[in-house]
């Protein structure tokens, strides 16, 4: 995959401390299950936050500790054997989702049900139970197709799965994630030849209590 | 409140001593081949204290801290097989596991776990060799670069790792705005992966 587009600093940093919304969390981890440019740079982050984190004094373990995490073992052992190996189908078609996202999703992409929320847009959204933090979903945009232009609320990621995008900052394709700044106004056109299916997440601005992506607001008259 | 006694009692960590990072991967090591439960109690002996202190720093009470330390270690028994050098020393791996248990009790998810999203099932990282971080030296290396940060920049790194705060929140705690966050972040990062990079 020929990565183009990768994660802002700031991302890796808070990806690495666990402090980005479920979300778009969701979405910098299947960003990095493509590439290992950034999956080395949050190795880094990691590496800062476990200095930071063992920095705090031991304290001793009661007695029975010990023995209670060996009782768990025993437990944990004996699933060991029994649970059946997780068999999932690997078509074509899914192998662009990677499996953290497959299993969010819980239904082959080939059997979504698009919701079409304007011409040629269609849209799937995948519930992680976080809806506090913010908003995960697919969109398949037609080839060709124009979408207003638009800017961002709070923090938004995209993920390109397939097909392409461009927009003022370049051309995004496959495994290309766009971690842009909120207030940049852009107009994505999808590129001939291929339907787009994206990725995205968006944090629940601290403003907001009910959000709908501000992208087509305008489009769905909310 | 922790006790002044404990910092005191401390352990250090020469490179070549008992918790050194090869020992300890030696030891996982052993728990992944074998399923060497003596190596994963000498791991629990080292990780466990510490966990609970980091778990006990972040407001749990003893109890749910030395639950949540054999939580990260039963995790550890079952992803043994995943650590590699690439991923950094053990002490980050196994500190990153702990973090995401933290996160999985703190958030409760109704969906999916937290740690189901971050921890990626991939066996190595498969990055360059000039990637690798050392991992000997690289706690030490880190805690006195982040020393010598710029006020303002440690603050944020130490409000995300240390507090759990997302951007937003340490906008608005701070009161100054996203963009001013994400630039204070990103000037640390590249400042303290420079300092790791140094060991190379
Ligand atoms: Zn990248």
């Amino acid at each position: 995959m020929n990565i183009h587009h990768h994660l802002d600093d700031a991302t890796i940093v808070a990806y690495a401390a666990g402090a980005l919304p479920a979300p778009i969390a969701m979405v910098v981890s299947a960003h990095l299950s493509f590439c290992p440019h950034c999956l080395a740079r949050v190795r880094k982050a990691e590496a800062i936050g476990s200095a930071v984190m063992e920095d705090e004094a031991p304290v001793s373990l009661s007695a029975g500790c010990m023995n209670n995490l060996f009782e768990r073992l025993e437990a944990e052992t004996r699933s060991e054997v029994t649970a059946p190996a997780l068999t999932l189908s690997e078509t074509q078609e899914e192998s662009i989702l990677p499996p953290q996202v497959r299993k969010a999703l819980g239904v082959p992409l080939s059997e979504i049900k698009w919701k079409r929320i304007a011409k040629g847009v269609g849209m799937k959204m995948i519930d992680l139970g976080a809806e506090d933090e913010g908003k995960l979903y697919l969109m398949k945009i037609e080839a060709g197709r124009v979408l207003p232009e638009h800017g961002h609320g709070g923090s938004e990621v995209t993920l390109v799965l397939s097909g392409s995008y461009t927009d003022k900052f370049g051309q995004f394709g496959p495994g290309d994630i766009a971690d842009l700044d909120d207030h940049e106004d852009h107009q994505p056109i999808v590129d001939k030849g291929a339907d787009c299916i994206c990725l995205v997440a968006s944090e629940t601005p601290a403003k907001f209590k009910d959000f709908l992506p501000r992208l087509f607001q305008p489009v769905i008259g909310i | 409140m922790l006790e002044v006694s404990l910092r005191m009692t401390r352990p250090s960590r020469p490179e070549t001593g008992p918790a050194s990072n090869q020992h300890l991967a030696h030891l996982l090591g052993l728990v992944a081949e074998n399923r060497d439960k003596s190596a994963f109690a000498a791991l629990f002996e080292h990780f466990g204290p510490r966990i609970k202190g980091f778990m006990m720093r972040k407001g749990a009470d003893s109890e749910l801290a030395e639950d949540l330390a054999q939580d990260t270690m039963i995790t550890v028994w079952r992803k043994a097989h995943m650590y590699t050098l690439d991923k950094g020393s053990v002490s980050t791996w196994i500190f990153t596991i702990a973090r995401n248990r933290r996160i999985d009790w703190a958030r409760r998810l109704k969906g999916v776990q937290f740690s189901d999203i971050t921890e990626l099932e991939q066996p190595s990282d498969d990055v360059g060799a000039d990637e690798v971080v050392l991992a000997s030296q690289e706690s030490e290396t880190v805690k006195a670069a982040v020393e010598k940060l710029p006020a303002d920049q440690k603050q944020v790194i130490s409000m995300a790792f240390m507090e759990d705060m997302t951007q937003q929140e340490i906008s608005q705690n701070l009161g100054v705005p996203l963009g001013t966050v994400k630039s204070r972040m990103r000037l640390a990062y590249q400042k303290l992966s420079k300092s790791l990079e140094a060991l190379q």
